[in-house]
């Protein structure tokens, strides 16, 4: 694969995995600030429904991102740390994309399935 | 070529102007650095003044050295002075400035002007704020600053308005200093400091640039409702005409909890450059601990709820916000294995700065472990708002976040002054302030499990509680002892301490291959960098002195600056930086002077120092660089 | 200078100047500043039950979306500004300018207007409504005017030539136009949202 190629997958996989979280992560709180509150309670939000497809693109759109850095990181295997750019660069991004990813795919994952699973707008 | 030998030229066209004009007009990062330190040292001693205030009102039940009044002014100035006036000024005011430019291998930051700009922001800042509090207006509702108690119904002296303009005018000065920290590292960093390259401490101080950047603003709108609803008479945070209570503490702490890991992502950074140098081994794990620090501050994002566990809010909302907060453990725990094998597997040399960075990381992982039982949302429902909340925290600002700060004044002390300091007094000030800061936090966990609640002025006796705030303010006292000694160690080294070499510890990264002090123009030559810990690179520094010799690549043709491309680091152009000059101090005058008549509801003149302002910057921007 | 390998070529990249970094770090904590207020205008949305409150009329739609039509049409001059001035073309630099700076005040002045109408008919302290009405607009608008200042003096700089720091400043501004638009576009349909 060219260098430029994997630079494009290299930023994918290191900045998509955190976007997706933050606005999927914005969104799910924000549906359930919504129905839960007086006025945006009647608009008759599908609360349930959103947040399990919030879950699922989110979790897919992280997948992608994680397979990206996969890629990148195999791609450049032998390169060390402090290598020149771009391989070292390739390198040092991909791997910390992939704990990155990995980390916002459990909190997706904890959080998505919590939402659901609890009753919407009853509190603790 | 004109025949002085190019570090003579260099010289002259650095040199800074004498005298106090010099100092009022600089905009030497190093200078400004220095700046930042005095100015952050003196509410240093002012916040430190009121905790100690706090603790001797709390030593005995009913006691009365501070009213209630007094009580709730010194403990609400005490938290703001030290995260705003203290720790965040003294970690990226002080020790970034000084510190990037040197690691990065440039000649100054990316915008010196501004720079300058927000150190007299942020000293008129404190100078506002605390004007406040000797006119009896210190800010008085605890640093977060609830509503509906802060609202004018129930505070209706002049105290909140001291804290909302003076956070907003804080605020500014560290926004500015966060933007000029996040083009610094992008853009001004020696040829071949691709990012992979950077050294972990400017990772850790653009994870905290981005962190004020992004959470600043939140404050900011926050800070404006507040003061309209004070003093127009809207109604944000008024549920009677439409408005909601629990706005405040959304935006407070959407800004709050990126604050706390702006607050302790610079220490990490300094425990990544002092770690390596006292065991002479490169950091383990190099792109997992640079990214774990960027991700910490990212993740602090989504974690803002957790404050308000006990708030009401429904589980389905507080779920998105245990989760995150559940998960920011993992870049925490990956960096303290980092940092911990790293002492483990390298040859390490316990010397004060290693001790106090020994000393961060049992605090850290204390105060962590604490901080990881809140994320149970009912165990925080029954903790919240009592001493528990207080040891916590304290352990992760005081223990984690300041005693890097202090290893780090050792670390660098030779660098900045040429000198060496005490090794034996600085390992007892270590030891004198560790067990202090013990004794002052660990009891306040079990009286805090006992029920005592946090910002109360005194309490009964009979309850169990009295030999625990005993402790803590014995405690307190020796913490005051052990920093006293601290800094004396450091003032009689200034003046009687051994001459340093450049470099005394064989440290890592670029500030160590340049003299101390180091000259005004930092580099003689533009050091190329092969990895991110170039001073140990010898053959790049070979290089160096070869070039420099040789007369090559030395920019001595004005103040001159190399400007980098932003991924890789390669050298894109030369440019010409500002060198001393008069208008930020200026503008800094009529902003503050603009922030003054506002507390006074004085509107009309605000406007006309709002003019007067435009009227600075333009003439900022008359004197352009000269074409390079 | 040669050791670095810094050439023409190097100079025409694609790499932006400091000055278009700095106006980046201004727009990215600007339009963090303007999200959160329009997160606020939604949270205040989602408790009340009468939006806008009883005896506060609905905001029309045409007339303020004309309005705005006029501040986008303004980024083409900008643009063609930028290019103008990138071939070092000073008059029709200035020219294409002074036709983006016209447009923009002209919103600008009917903003005020409309500001003037609104407030006879309520007030920001009459109720949450109200509050966050005026203050988003008035926070979009207030960067409609720092840029506004920002022109009037780039302009008076370019009168006198055109420099490589004027470019600079060029490309910083225009950067910061395109930011100020897309934020007030966002705001507006935020308080226009009752009418939608």
């Amino acid at each position: 694969m060219t260098i430029r190629r994997l630079s494009a997958l290299q930023w994918f996989g290191f900045l998509a995995g955190g976007v997706i979280w933050f606005a999927s992560f914005l969104a799910g709180t924000g549906v359930s600030i919504a129905v839960c509150n007086p006025a945006s309670g009647r608009w008759g939000i599908p609360h349930d429904a959103v947040q399990l497809g919030l879950l699922i693109f989110a979790a897919a759109c992280v997948c992608a991102a994680e397979a990206a850095a996969v890629v990148v990181f195999r791609a450049t295997r032998a390169v060390q740390d402090a290598d020149p750019p771009p391989p070292g660069r390739l390198h040092f991004f991909a791997v910390g994309a992939m704990v990155g990813n990995l980390v916002f795919f459990v909190i997706i994952l904890l959080t998505g399935v919590a939402t659901i699973v609890d009753r919407a707008c009853h509190q603790a | 070529m004109t025949p002085a030998p190019p570090v003579e030229r260099l010289e002259r066209i650095w040199a800074p102007r004498p005298g106090v004009l010099g100092w009022l007009t600089t905009t030497d990062h190093k200078r400004i650095g220095l700046l930042y330190f005095w100015a952050t040292l003196v509410f240093f001693g002012a916040g430190g003044v009121e905790a100690l205030l706090i603790r001797t009102q709390l030593a005995q039940p009913h006691n009365h050295v501070l009213g209630p009044n007094a009580y709730d002014q010194v403990f609400t100035m005490h938290g703001l002075t030290m995260i705003f006036w203290f720790i965040i000024p003294m970690t990226t005011g002080a020790f970034g400035n000084y510190l990037i430019p040197l690691m990065i291998g440039a000649r100054d930051l990316a915008f010196p002007r501004l720079n300058a700009l927000s150190f007299w922001v942020f000293a008129a800042s404190g100078v506002f704020l605390y004007t406040g509090l000797f006119l009896g207006f210190g800010p008085n509702a605890g640093w977060f600053d609830y509503v509906p108690l802060a609202s004018r119904l129930y505070d209706p002296g002049r105290n909140i308005e001291f804290y909302t303009l003076g956070l907003i005018f804080n605020s500014i000065a560290s926004t500015l200093t966060a933007a000029n920290f996040i083009v610094s590292i992008f853009k001004c960093r020696a040829p071949g400091m691709s990012f992979n390259r950077i050294p972990l401490f400017c990772f850790a101080f653009l994870a905290a640039s981005f962190g004020l950047l992004f959470a600043l603003p939140a404050l900011s709108a926050d800070l404006v409702y507040l003061f309209l609803d004070r003093n127009v008479g809207t109604h944000f945070f008024d549920p009677a005409h439409g408005g909601a209570t629990l706005l405040w503490q959304h935006l407070f702490w959407f800004f709050g909890h990126p604050e706390v890991y702006i607050l302790i992502v610079p220490a990490f950074g300094i425990a990544t450059e002092i770690i390596p140098a006292f065991t002479q081994r490169k950091m383990i794990a190099f792109p997992l601990v640079a990214i774990a620090e960027l991700l910490v501050v990212f993740i602090g994002f989504g974690v803002w709820a957790h404050h308000m566990f006990a708030t009401g809010i429904p589980t389905v909302t507080l779920v998105f916000f245990a989760g995150a907060s559940a998960m920011v453990v993992i870049p925490s725990t990956i960096q303290v294995f980092a940092w911990s094998t790293t002492i483990f597997t390298g040859l390490p040399r316990f010397k004060t700065p290693l001790l106090f960075i020994v000393g961060f990381i049992l605090f850290f992982v204390a105060g962590g472990l604490t901080g990881i039982m809140f994320i149970a949302i009912p165990f925080d429902q029954q903790m919240t708002d009592t001493y528990f909340v207080v040891a916590h925290f304290h352990y992760i600002i005081f223990g984690a976040a300041v005693f890097p700060i202090f290893g780090g004044m050792y670390y660098w002390f030779p660098k900045v002054t040429g000198r060496m300091y005490f090794e034996r007094a600085g390992q007892v000030s270590f030891w004198i302030i560790f067990a202090g800061t013990n004794l002052l936090f660990f009891p306040m966990h079990i009286v805090g499990l006992l029920g005592m609640p946090r910002r109360v002025y005194t309490y009964p006796s009979g309850l169990g509680w009295t030999i625990y705030n005993v402790l803590e303010t014995i405690g307190g006292f020796v913490t005051a002892a052990g920093i006293l000694l601290l800094f004396g160690n450091l003032v009689v080294s200034y003046f009687r301490g051994p001459r340093a070499e450049p470099d005394p510890w064989h440290g890592p990264t670029l500030e160590w291959s340049v003299p101390s002090p180091p000259p005004e123009y930092n580099f003689a030559v533009v050091p190329t960098v092969s990895s991110a810990y170039p001073n140990w690179d010898a053959a790049d520094r070979e290089l160096d002195r070869q070039r420099l010799a040789a007369g090559a690549g030395v920019l001595d043709e004005g103040p001159e600056q190399v400007v980098s491309s932003f991924v890789d680091g390669e050298t894109q152009e030369v440019v010409r930086m500002p060198h001393d000059s008069p208008w930020p101090i200026l503008v800094a005058l009529c902003l503050s002077a603009m922030f003054a008549v506002l507390a006074v509801e004085k509107y009309t003149v605000a406007a006309f120092l709002g003019g007067l302002l435009v009227l600075t910057l333009v003439g900022w921007h008359a004197k352009e660089p000269e074409e390079a | 200078m040669s050791a670095y390998g810094i050439g023409a070529a190097a100079r025409g990249g694609r790499e932006r100047p400091l000055g278009w970094w700095g106006a980046a770090m201004l727009v990215a904590t600007e339009a963090t500043l303007l999200a959160v207020m329009t997160a606020t205008y939604f949270y205040l949305r989602f408790k009340n039950v009468a939006w806008p409150p009883r005896g506060v009329p609905v905001p029309t739609l045409v007339v303020p979306l004309l309005v705005l039509g006029l501040l986008l049409a303004a980024t083409t001059p900008v643009c063609l500004g930028v290019r103008a001035g990138r071939a070092r073309r000073r008059a029709a630099t200035c020219g294409w300018l002074i036709v983006a700076l016209v447009l923009q005040a002209a919103y600008l002045a009917l903003q005020l207007h409309q500001y003037a109408h609104d407030l006879r008919r309520f007030a920001p302290s009459g109720s949450a409504y109200g509050s966050i009405y005026y203050t988003l607009l008035g926070a979009a608008d207030a960067h409609v005017a720092v840029g506004l200042l920002l022109t009037l003096w780039l302009l008076a700089k370019l009168a006198r030539g055109i420099t490589r720091y004027r470019l600079n400043a060029l490309e910083a501004i225009s950067f910061y136009w395109y930011a100020v638009n897309a934020l007030t576009v966002v705001v507006t349909l935020t308080v226009l949202s009752p009418a939608l």
